[in-house]
């Protein structure tokens, strides 16, 4: 019997890996996006997060290994592309046209049918935001209204998965919510959408699940179970600062991975919250003073610089 | 025409207008290519002898040829390397277009406007050439060979123009040096051109017809060798 379309991943990735020349960009990746899933894939500059998505969406040949989008291999065949929306890292829109005709040339270049594309430019421009400034010339937007514009672009084909490189880069603060509003509807709406950022907060509050690739994949997870693998930060505020041998103690304290000295006080990375006391008894027989202890909620910045470090 | 061909040009077509340069170089240009002639036209005696008449038809013609080189060059040497320098080449690449569609769009954007101005000025001229021109240029000018050889080879010029001018492009790194590339490689057929029209070569219907022949291959293979070199991901990632 067929799989369900409903099982069959959005988007299937199985040993990629790419080189230019000696330089290894991303190595034997493999991952799975569900239908329907907002994925984060967050990694440092150079990890290789736009040539996997140029992999991804067939702009690039792997070296080896394969991508599949809905079940289908995908590969210099065209048709693949009438199913995906991209947004790549700078808008790319052309500045001489209105908003209105850079994204009819799109939907032109995706088949959008006469019949249907008032609407569809309508609608696009109007999650965007953008459906007052639509005869505005791209020239004269700023960037964060140009981001939006990129984004309703990659919408005009009504497309099955969505690709967003840094969707939110560079943008204000409120344009940034905009745009985070937007993914919440997309993400309502039932669209896969496979989100590219340096935003770990943003990774956190919209994705359903992350991956974090530094060329090859570090680890993958939702991004609480992400939070829970990493180490849990506990501030100490003492009378004064900690020495250079308090904190070197600190650190060879077993579940602790590190200590740095924060103000007048120390800030501890452990495993897990059963290192307090023994850290707690190491100062005060040292004749430290201790004011407080205070166990700091994880975060995904923390997890991410975890692994990331450590790979590094 | 294929929908997404059609797209193309009519993006190109609505960027050229909003370009003033690009509007008035297609503008300037061939109107600065028919008053030429038609000054040296109506500045001239009516008794100019045979010689003088063939020599002044021959550097007519050869300036009716020399139209469907330099309009469509400076718009196709930008074309792919343009697209790249305003980072649309990877937004466009990720919609379902093909590499044919893509570059049968841009060489007809770039072509028709070209084909379609030569062949109007060339018209026009030989409108002016019935009010007044001498009789000796004017039976030359509008002998049915000439009008031939004109029309006939202006869209053959043309495409062999547009599809060098795409080659660099699509390998070109720079703008600038992509133009001054372009440039230098249609001086060829302008200088096969003028071989003609200055009776280096004799002008009969059979050299014509092998003159013709021949850019078509080149034309041909031109267009294979454009098809079969661009490459995405040496576009995208400038490796390869």
């Amino acid at each position: 019997m067929p799989p369900d379309r409903a099982d069959v991943p959005a988007i299937a990735a199985e040993g990629l890996t790419k080189r230019f020349g000696e330089a290894v960009a991303v190595e034997d990746l493999s991952f799975t996006v569900r239908s329907g899933e907002v994925f984060g894939f967050l990694g440092p500059n150079g990890a290789g997060k736009t040539t996997t998505v140029r992999m991804l969406i067939g702009l690039l040949k792997p070296g080896s290994g394969t991508v599949r989008l809905h079940g289908e291999p995908v590969g210099a065949d065209d048709a693949i592309r009438r199913r995906i929306g991209v947004m790549a890292e700078t808008p790319g829109l052309y500045e001489s046209l209105t908003v209105e005709e850079n994204l009819s040339y799109f939907a032109d270049l995706h088949g959008v049918e006469a019949a249907v594309r008032p609407a569809r430019l309508d609608d696009c421009l109007e999650r965007a935001g953008l459906g007052e400034r639509r005869h505005d010339r791209v020239g004269t937007l700023s960037k964060g209204l140009r981001q939006r514009a990129a984004l309703a672009r990659a919408l005009v084909g009504s497309p099955d998965i969505l690709f967003l490189d840094e969707p939110t880069a560079g943008l204000d603060p409120e344009s940034s919510v905009a745009v985070r509003k937007l993914l919440a509807n997309l993400r309502r709406s039932g669209a896969t959408v496979f989100l590219t950022t340096h935003r770990l907060e943003e990774a956190a509050r919209v994705c359903d699940r992350v991956a974090i690739l530094n060329t090859r994949l570090l680890t993958i997870g939702r991004p609480d179970e992400l939070t829970r693998a990493g180490t849990l930060p506990i501030n100490i505020a003492l009378g004064e600062p900690p020495s250079p041998q308090t904190l070197a103690a600190l650190a060879a304290l077993r579940g602790v991975a590190s200590a740095t000295a924060d103000g007048s006080g120390v800030t501890l990375h452990a495993e897990s919250r059963e290192a307090v006391p023994e850290a707690v008894r190491l100062l005060a027989a040292r004749g430290e003073d201790v004011f407080s202890v205070t166990e700091a909620a994880p975060t995904l910045e923390e997890a991410y610089l975890d692994l990331v470090g450590a790979e590094s | 025409m294929n929908p997404r061909v059609r797209a193309v040009i009519l993006k190109e077509f609505r960027d050229y207008r909003r370009h003033r340069f690009i509007l008035l170089t297609m503008l300037i240009l061939p109107a600065a290519f028919v008053a030429i002639p038609v000054g040296t036209l109506f500045s001239l005696p009516d008794d100019i002898p045979s010689s003088a008449a063939r020599f002044l038809a021959a550097q007519f013609t050869l300036i009716f040829l020399i139209v469907p080189v330099a309009l469509p060059t400076a718009i196709s040497a930008h074309s792919i390397i343009g697209e790249r320098n305003q980072r649309s080449l990877e937004p466009l690449l990720s919609t379902p277009i093909s590499d044919r569609e893509l570059l049968w769009g841009k060489a007809l954007a770039a072509g028709l406007p070209a084909v379609g101005a030569a062949w109007g000025i060339f018209g026009l001229f030989l409108l002016f050439v019935s009010f007044g021109a001498p009789q000796a240029v004017a039976e030359r000018m509008a002998a049915p060979g000439t009008a031939a050889a004109v029309l006939g080879a202006v869209p053959v010029i043309a495409a062999f123009a547009v599809v060098v001018s795409l080659l660099i492009s699509e390998r070109a790194s720079d703008v600038r040096v992509a133009q001054q590339l372009v440039a230098f490689s249609t001086l060829p057929v302008i200088g096969a051109a003028a071989l003609f029209t200055f009776g280096v070569i004799d002008f009969t219907p059979f050299s014509a017809a092998v003159a013709a022949a021949a850019l078509v291959i080149l034309d041909v293979a031109g267009w294979r060798l454009l098809t079969r070199l661009f490459n995405r991901e040496r576009l995208l990632t400038r490796q390869g």
